[in-house]
């Protein structure tokens, strides 16, 4: 299926790309091999997996360039995810729109350019993959099209990515992908002294509800109480699904208080809500929380053990409710 | 007589059926497939040689094949 290209929507553009999850990620084998193969079969010296954020061109792999980022207004890329063609200069010196941009006045001094957008299989270019010369050259149709075949792969290494960091029945993050940005996001306030709390929740009874209404009303329930956690925390929070009816969320840059009180309109937002069985009953749920919030040197792993502590204090507690585990031993607990 | 790229390419990922691929990872292989005939094309066209098309289609899908792989063991363990 040809998909129509939305170059007018930046908004649903950025989502596109978010929703990848690869800004500010590692090296990663599938696109450092894509990088290698266009920098020896096109033989530039400079080549990148492009990636245009709000403000800044991001290179998830490049070869030949120095910075990891540029400013987005200064990007050939942005140019190239304009349209839905490939972007040709051959010499950038001559080039109206880009004689006078400082990658071409100063470093890497970009003289030949080729970049194919990359674009999303629902019509958004989230980037591009481009090939650059310091010298003027010309880039043949046969160059042109191997370029736009490597395109495509990266495209598929992209949503592959996707589909192991989602969970399939909610589409919040996969237990493996919630891992990998907690983390990426631990060591991050260990290096810059931020706050960063995070919390497990447990759907209340569920065995319950599976062993009377079966594993289809079950499901709605799990993905009830995903759609509730999303609408509640903020963009940069991971929430993801840790396995059966259990949830955790990270929340960076937030304090335990902050986050008890996320956890809160989580907890009151779910019981809320109902769902309703194919039978036409309704049924309605709680869910228990356990918090805490990273201290000096702590790992994830024993972060996750203190706020499991506090979830399994909320379960003898009577469930429904949001216990915070301190770091003293004077924990906290918000009754229903 | 020269090589279709689409023998190439079924050279290439044939080894992957050990793994087992399940429902939710089968349209993204056969897009991936279709892509690299694509490419094994366009890299023929542009006169490389069959063995070094052979070996870019190998280098392009060994780093696939191994994020595949993860993906699958993910979704087992967390179906």
């Amino acid at each position: 299926m040809i998909m129509e290209l939305k170059t007018e929507d930046e908004e649903g553009r950025q989502r596109a790309l978010d929703r990848y999850e690869v800004l500010d990620t590692q090296e990663e084998k599938p696109f450092e091999t894509v990088v290698n193969l266009v920098q020896n079969t096109l033989n530039v010296p400079m080549c990148a997996v492009s990636l245009i954020d709000r403000d800044r061109q991001w290179f998830k792999a490049r070869r030949g360039l120095g910075v990891r980022e540029t400013p987005r207004d200064i990007s050939f890329c942005t140019h190239a995810i304009k349209h839905g063609e490939p972007l040709v200069v051959n010499d950038a010196t001559q080039h109206p729109t880009f004689k006078d941009n400082p990658l071409v006045t100063g470093d890497p001094h970009i003289r030949a350019y080729l970049g194919i957008p990359l674009m999303t299989p629902d019509g958004y270019n989230v980037g591009s993959l481009c090939a650059i010369d310091d010298k003027p050259r010309e880039f043949p149709a046969h160059e042109v099209n191997i370029l736009a075949s490597f395109a495509k792969i990266v495209i598929d290494q992209l949503e592959l990515r996707q589909i192991a960091a989602s969970d399939p029945l909610t589409g919040c993050l996969s237990r493996r992908a919630w891992v990998e940005k907690a983390e990426e996001e631990i060591k991050r306030a260990h290096r810059y002294d931020r706050a960063l709390s995070v919390a497990i929740m447990d759907i209340d009874r569920f065995k319950n509800v599976n062993d009377t209404y079966g594993h289809p009303e079950g499901d709605k329930v799990i993905k009830l109480l995903a759609e509730v956690a999303e609408a509640e925390i903020r963009d940069q929070d991971g929430f993801g699904r840790y396995g059966g009816e259990e949830f955790v969320c990270l929340m960076p840059e937030t304090a335990l208080n902050e986050a008890e009180s996320v956890a809160e309109r989580i907890r009151h937002a779910f019981s809320d809500r109902e769902t309703e069985t194919a039978k036409g009953d309704t049924l309605s749920c709680t869910v228990s929380v356990g918090v805490a919030e990273l201290t000096d040197f702590e790992t994830l792993d024993s972060v996750l053990t203190r706020a499991d502590a506090a979830l399994y204090e909320a379960k003898n507690g009577g469930r429904n409710c949001v216990v915070c585990n301190g770091t003293t031993n004077a924990d906290v607990k918000v009754e229903a | 007589m020269p090589i279709a790229p689409e023998d190439l390419v079924e050279k290439t990922i044939a080894p992957l059926e050990e793994l087992g691929i399940p429902e939710q990872l089968q349209r993204s292989l056969a897009s991936h497939q279709a892509n690299l005939v694509t490419l094994a094309k366009n890299l023929l066209d542009g006169g490389q040689s069959e063995d070094m098309v052979q070996q870019t289609l190998d280098a392009v899908f060994s780093a696939y094949r191994a994020e595949l792989a993860k993906t699958i063991m993910s979704l087992r363990e967390h179906p």
